[in-house]
C-alpha cells in the first residue's frame, strides 16, 4: 500500500543525536542527517520530513520502545495459514504478561513447514505506544510506521550481510543509548530477540552496571543459541551507537566467551536502525503497530486513495472489457447482417422476391422446377443439334439406305417414321443407325407395299445420356 | 469510510456488468459461429443452384451485349425462302422466360413444295441471333419425290421491352 509513498524517512533518537535516513524506491537508504538533537540542522531536517509526511509524499518511520515490545515465534498445528491466524491472538495471549487485547499486535508472514504454520508476533501494550506516539510528537516527529526494533535489525542485517549458507548462526548486537538488543538467528531464519536494559545512570557507572548483567547473561544466551542451532560457532555483528565506541566494543567482546565467535562491526553502525526503518518502510515490509484508530491520518489517505486507485483500474478494466464486447457483438452482427443479405439477394435471384427469412434454401428449392421450365428455351437455344440435327441425321440416313419416308413426325423427344424400302435388311440397317444417334427404336413392319417393296413403321424415344 | 464503500459498491457492479457480458458474449458466440456456419452453408448450396443456369445466363448476357434481343420476322424468312403464301404462319405464343425475356412459339403450315426449300427455311431460321429453333416437325411427301406438307413448330427468345 506504500506504492504512493516516493520515499521513506527512517527516525532513531541515541543518546542525544537524530539520525534520519531516506530511502526512495531505488537505492541504497541514504543518511540524512547524524546531528545533536536540539541542533538547527536536526530540527530542520526533521522538519523537511515531517512536511513531505503531511503532504503524503513520505512515510517517517521509527521503533517502538524495544523494552516494551515483545517479540515471539507463534506455533499453530495446522497446515493452513488462514486456520492458523484464526488463533494467533489466543497464542499470543498466553506468551503475553498482559492481555492481548490491551495490546497493537503486529504478525509477520505466517511460514508452513511439517503440517504446522510458525508466524513472528510482535506486541506492545497500548498505553506504553502511545506514551512513546506523544513523546514523538513531542520531538516534532510524528511517525506513520512504528516498526519492531528487533525485527528491523534482524531484516537489515539478512538486507547488507546475506548469508553465506542457510545454517550460519549469527546474531546482530544493537548497542543503543538506553539498552543493547541481540537478534540471534539462523541463516535468514529470525529465532529470537534479547534486551538488555542499560541502567539510567552516569556513563561509566551505568556502564559498569550494565557490564555485569551482560557478563551475566549473554554467554548463556549465545550458549543456548549454539545448542539450539547445533553449531560450532556463531557470528556476531555489532551496530549502534555504542558500536562506534572501540573501548566499550572492545570491553563488550571480552566478557564473551572467546572460542566459537567471530566478531564484525557494520559500517556506519549508529544509522543501522534508521536505514532498516526507512528501507522496510518504503517497501512496506515492516510491522506496523499504528493501525486501526493509531493510524497516521497520511497513511490513512494514502491508503484511501491507493483503494480509490484500484477500484479506478477495476472500473476502468470493466470499460474496457465492456467495449471489447459490445465491438466483438457489434462484429458479429455486422458479419451476420452481410452474409444475410447476400443470402437473401442470391435466393431472391432464383425464388423471386417472396422469400421469407430463414427459409431461403427451401424457397429456391421450390422455385427450382419453376426456373428450369422458365430457362429450357435458353438451353434449347444453346442446343448444337437441336430437333434440326436430329432430323437431318435421320433423312441422310434413310437416303443412305434406299428408304422411301411415307410420314415423319419427330419433336425433340420421341419420333415417328413410315415408310418402304427395297429389302428387309434395310431397314435394319436405319434401325441400327438411328440408334447410333441416340434413339431407342421400335420397329415393325405392317407388311408389303403394292409395288412389292417391304414397309416399315419405327417409333423412336430419344435416350438422354448421363 | 462511505465514500470508499461507494467506491467498492460501484467497481464490483462495473466488475459484475463486465463479467456478465463476457460470459454473454462467450456463451452466444457458439450460437453466433453456428447461425454464421449455417448461413454459409445455405449460401454456398444456393450458388450450387445458381450455377445450373450458367450457360443460359452468359448467352442471355451475350445477347445483351450484342443487342440481339428480337429474332427474325418469320413473314419475311417465309416469304423470301419459300415464296408469298406459301405457309400459314400462326400468331406466335409467348411465354416468360426469366429476366425479362419471353419465349414466342409458332406454327408454320407449310403448303405442299421441294424439301429443299423447307430446309432452306430451317437454316435461314437457325442463323439469326436470337435463333429460331424447331420443336416439332410433322410432314408427308406428296406423291411427287422431294416433295410434301410440312407442320413445323419453332420457338425463339425475345427481349420483352429492349
Amino acid at each position: 500500500m506504500a506504492r504512493g509513498f516516493a520515499s521513506a524517512y527512517g527516525v532513531d533518537w541515541a543518546g542525544g543525536r537524530l539520525l534520519l535516513v531516506r530511502a526512495a524506491p531505488r537505492g541504497a537508504p541514504q543518511s540524512v542527517v547524524d546531528a545533536p538533537t536540539e541542533s538547527e540542522e536536526a530540527v530542520r531536517a526533521l522538519g523537511a520530513a515531517a512536511a513531505e509526511v503531511s503532504q503524503g509524499r513520505a512515510a517517517l518511520a521509527v521503533a517502538a520502545p524495544a523494552v516494551q515490545t515483545f517479540v515471539r515465534r507463534l506455533h499453530a498445528p495446522f497446515a493452513s495459514p488462514a486456520k492458523a491466524a484464526k488463533v494467533w491472538n489466543a497464542l499470543l495471549d498466553v506468551e503475553l504478561p498482559f492481555p492481548v487485547e490491551s495490546a497493537q499486535c503486529a504478525f509477520g508472514s505466517p511460514q508452513v513447514a511439517a503440517g504446522a504454520t510458525t508466524s513472528i508476533a510482535a506486541a506492545v501494550r497500548k498505553p506504553d505506544l502511545e506514551a512513546a506516539v506523544a513523546a514523538w510528537r513531542a520531538e516534532g516527529c510524528d511517525p506513520t510506521h512504528c516498526d519492531v526494533e528487533a525485527l528491523a535489525l534482524w531484516d537489515q542485517q539478512n538486507a547488507e550481510v546475506p548469508p553465506v549458507r542457510g545454517d550460519l548462526s549469527r546474531a546482530v548486537v544493537w548497542l543503543g543509548a538506553d539498552h543493547v538488543a541481540l537478534v540471534r538467528g539462523r541463516g535468514t531464519e529470525f529465532l529470537a530477540a534479547h534486551v538488555l536494559r542499560i541502567p539510567p545512570a552516569a556513563e561509566q557507572a551505568g556502564r559498569s552496571a550494565f557490564e555485569s548483567l551482560w557478563a551475566e547473561r549473554v554467554p548463556r544466551i549465545l550458549a543456548a543459541h549454539l545448542a539450539e542451532t547445533g553449531a560450532d560457532g556463531m557470528d556476531l555483528w555489532w551496530a549502534g551507537t555504542g558500536a562506534e565506541d572501540g573501548t566499550w566494543l572492545a570491553r563488550l567482546r571480552q566478557l564473551l566467551p572467546s572460542g566459537g565467535l567471530r566478531h564484525e562491526t557494520h559500517r556506519q553502525p549508529a544509522a543501522f536502525l534508521a536505514r532498516a526503518l526507512a528501507r522496510r518502510a518504503m517497501a512496506e515490509t515492516g510491522a506496523n503497530f499504528l493501525q486501526g484508530a493509531a493510524a497516521h491520518p497520511a497513511l490513512v489517505r494514502m491508503r484511501a486513495r491507493a483503494h480509490r486507485r484500484v477500484y479506478l483500474g477495476i472500473v476502468a478494466a470493466a470499460l474496457a472489457i465492456l467495449a471489447m464486447n459490445g465491438a466483438t457483438a457489434w462484429v458479429r452482427g455486422r458479419r451476420l447482417v452481410a452474409v444475410q443479405a447476400e443470402l437473401t439477394a442470391a435466393a431472391r435471384a432464383i425464388a423471386g422476391d417472396t422469400v421469407v427469412y430463414g427459409e431461403e434454401v427451401l424457397a429456391v428449392q421450390r422455385a427450382l422446377p419453376a426456373r428450369d421450365a422458365e430457362t429450357e428455351a435458353w438451353r434449347s437455344a444453346l442446343d448444337p443439334i437441336g430437333v434440326e440435327g436430329l432430323l437431318a441425321g435421320a433423312i441422310r440416313d434413310a437416303a443412305a439406305f434406299g428408304i422411301q419416308i411415307a410420314h415423319l413426325k419427330m419433336t425433340g423427344a420421341a419420333m415417328a417414321m413410315e415408310g418402304s424400302a427395297a429389302d428387309a435388311p434395310a431397314i435394319d440397317h436405319l434401325g441400327e443407325s438411328l440408334r447410333g444417334q441416340g434413339w431407342t427404336i421400335d420397329s415393325h413392319s405392317p407388311g408389303a407395299a403394292a409395288d412389292g417393296r417391304p414397309r416399315f413403321i419405327l417409333k423412336g424415344t430419344l435416350r438422354h445420356e448421363g | 469510510m462511505k465514500a470508499e464503500r461507494v467506491w467498492k459498491a460501484v467497481a464490483l457492479a462495473f466488475a459484475a456488468v463486465a463479467a456478465a457480458a463476457t460470459l454473454h458474449v462467450w456463451l452466444s458466440g457458439f450460437r453466433y459461429r453456428e447461425t454464421l456456419a449455417q448461413k454459409r452453408d445455405n449460401l454456398r448450396q444456393i450458388s450450387v443452384y445458381a450455377e445450373r443456369w450458367a450457360r443460359e445466363e452468359a448467352l442471355r448476357n451475350r445477347w445483351e451485349a450484342q443487342q440481339a434481343w428480337s429474332p427474325a420476322e418469320l413473314d419475311d424468312m417465309v416469304a423470301r425462302t419459300l415464296g408469298a403464301d406459301a405457309a400459314a404462319i400462326s400468331p406466335p405464343q409467348a411465354t416468360p422466360a426469366g429476366a425479362g425475356w419471353r419465349r414466342s412459339t409458332a406454327t408454320l403450315e407449310v403448303k405442299a413444295g421441294p424439301y429443299a426449300a423447307a430446309a432452306g427455311l430451317l437454316t435461314g431460321l437457325g442463323a439469326g441471333a436470337p435463333p429460331w429453333r424447331l420443336r416439332e416437325i410433322n410432314f408427308r411427301p406428296a406423291a411427287e419425290a422431294g416433295q410434301g406438307t410440312m407442320s413445323l413448330a419453332v420457338e425463339a427468345l425475345e427481349k420483352v421491352h429492349p
